[in-house]
């Protein structure tokens, strides 16, 4: 199997990935090897950051899921995987590539955003919001009008000025409805889990190799039925900062790794040097009236 | 104070007018803003409360996992930010899990309130939209859960339900919870003492004037008033009827067929003679 490009790291895996692209970088040693094989329930002087997740002094993670699996992430970049029988595919990936993807930027003192991102006009935009706000229903109808998938779920900043999102991979996670509603048929799609509604789209054209400047970043939020709907930018940033620190992909691993400071160097950095907007819409408001608008806003 | 304060009920019980009456006592007995004040007795089942805490998004998970991570995640909420919440859970232990996704040792309180089934029918059916028919069945069927995903994402996580009788007696008969049971219709018919009593128990201002000032500012004309006009962002999708629809009791005498009354009492009558309702 030829190894896969993420975040820039190249990886060499027992498991087959196909949601990276190929690694056609140096012939350096992998960054980050994934194998098979066992893993104890529980870290030796592990302590419970959240109820399926250890970290130990070292700074090894250990994340529990019941039915999908054990997955021991340490920080050389040796990752294990226990799966539990009757694990799919998909399922051990959707862990992998996200959780243990989201422990290792945090192990590696990068700033993981909870966000969907896509390029436009040659950098990446990030929408950020609580599962359910739309995040990848954006990507996916930026995706159609042929803007490249940048990241899903866990969208990675480079470390330094001016700030750059390292792409992981071409893949959004959608549920019935929004493949349905882009007028798409989940036909053929592996199941975020099984028996779920939920699917995985990959547009393996779409994805990208290098480091893209961050040109903005969107906040997806519901906009109270009274109020009305539209793109605000945000101006003062300490509270960007505190936005963006809600924002963060589980921040109490970096916590735990004493990374707090380099994630606040990170935020802060973002604060003063990329534009961030609160976009209110309707809980069910159509997604494809706020491309234009979104593109406008990127452009201004 | 540590520890969840929990405002439990059965759907449709009168769970969201205890909240608007904390809200505006909380407030100093001050009119309510429903689509903003109600935050301050959250939902406890809330996806983003719920994914924040356990660190891991539930649209990601199966209900036997979610099911065992809910305790976890409780103590954590407990823990990092206790407080009144409002839940629909049932105080059973759900398929998969080992203990109730609340366990007793994260609730510092809880009040319970419960409502004839014979009128939550007929609002669970408004409210769900549901006919009055499926809305007996529900009640009576003992793995109803709320929550649960299917084509689209949920903004509560899965909470077992159970049966209306189950739910009841899962909460009255628990015998490690400091709790406090309240009948809707009680509420209805002397406002004033089962709310002083509510207040004494959650350790807020049960002095009578400011009790009445706020059972004055959510009265139901007032919360289906500000409904009419503003919309209330936790009325169902499905819903056929408004939210604040008739805030009464014995509804069903005239709105439910005599078999579905029957069926109804067949089905949950034990537990509802334990209640008081014949």
């Amino acid at each position: 199997m030829t190894d896969g490009l993420l975040c820039g790291w190249r990886v060499r895996s027992a498991i087959a990935l196909p949601e990276l692209l190929e690694w056609q970088g140096d012939d350096r040693p992998p960054d980050l090897t994934v194998r098979l094989g066992e893993v104890d329930e529980s870290l030796p002087q592990g302590r419970a950051i959240s109820p399926f997740l250890q970290i130990d002094s070292t700074g090894a993670g250990l994340l529990q899921v019941p039915m999908v699996g054990r997955f021991l992430v340490r920080q050389s970049g040796d990752i294990t995987v226990a799966p539990q029988p009757g694990a799919s595919d998909a399922e051990i990936r959707l862990f992998l590539l996200g959780s243990v993807l989201g422990m290792v930027c945090h192990q590696r003192g990068l700033l993981p955003l909870h966000a969907s991102s896509v390029v436009i006009d040659g950098g990446a935009v990030a929408f950020c919001g609580h599962s359910g706000m739309g995040k990848s229903t954006l990507a996916l109808r930026f995706a159609r009008r042929g803007h490249a998938v940048v990241s899903d779920d866990v969208c990675v900043l480079d470390n330094g000025a001016p700030a750059r999102v390292r792409p992981s991979f071409p893949r959004l996670k959608l549920w019935r409805d929004a493949i349905e509603d882009a007028a798409l048929s989940p036909e053929g799609l592996e199941r975020n889990r099984r028996g779920q509604e939920k699917f995985h789209f990959l547009e393996p054209e779409a994805g990208v190799r290098d480091p893209l400047p961050l040109r903005a970043i969107f906040l997806l939020r519901r906009a109270s039925l009274d109020a009305k709907e539209g793109i605000e930018r945000l101006s003062a940033p300490l509270d960007i900062v505190a936005a963006l620190e809600a924002e963060t992909f589980r921040p109490e691993i970096g916590r735990a790794l004493g990374a707090e400071r380099s994630l606040f160097q990170a935020r802060a950095l973002l604060a003063s040097t990329v534009p961030v907007y609160q976009l209110r819409r309707q809980p069910d408001a159509p997604p494809e009236r706020w491309l234009d608008a979104i593109v406008a806003t990127v452009r201004e | 104070m540590s520890g969840l304060r929990l405002i439990a009920s059965y759907p449709k019980s009168g769970n969201t007018w205890l909240r608007a009456f904390l809200a505006s006592h909380l407030r100093g007995g001050q009119p309510i803003d429903l689509n903003a004040d109600l935050a301050r007795i959250g939902t406890l089942t809330s996806r983003s409360l719920q994914d924040l805490h356990a660190g891991l998004e539930h649209a990601d998970l199966m209900p036997p996992e979610v099911a065992l991570l809910r305790p976890l995640t409780s103590r954590r909420i407990a823990q990092e930010q206790p407080g009144l919440y409002k839940t629909h859970d049932s105080n059973l232990v759900p398929p998969g899990a080992g203990e109730p996704a609340i366990p007793a040792d994260a609730i510092d309180r809880a009040v319970y309130i419960v409502r004839d089934p014979r009128d939550v029918a007929i609002s669970a059916a408004h409210h769900f939209g549901w006919s009055l028919a499926v809305s007996v069945d529900r009640m009576a069927d003992a793995s109803f859960r709320l929550g649960h995903s299917s084509t689209r994402l949920n903004v509560n996580v899965e909470q077992w339900v159970s049966s209306w009788s189950a739910h009841v007696e899962s909460w009255l008969d628990a015998g490690d919870l400091h709790l406090l049971p309240l009948r809707y219709e009680d509420l209805l018919a002397d406002p004033l003492e089962g709310f002083t009593q509510l207040c004494r128990f959650l350790e807020l201002d049960d002095t009578r004037p400011a009790v009445g000032r706020s059972l004055e500012a959510c009265s139901f004309s007032a919360l289906a008033g500000q409904e009419t006009r503003t919309g209330f962002r936790e009325r169902y999708h499905a819903s056929t009827a408004p939210f604040f629809r008739a805030g009464g009791a014995g509804g069903w005498r005239t709105a439910l067929a005599p078999e579905l009354a029957e069926r109804l009492v067949a089905e949950q009558g034990r537990v509802m003679a334990r209640l008081g309702y014949r």
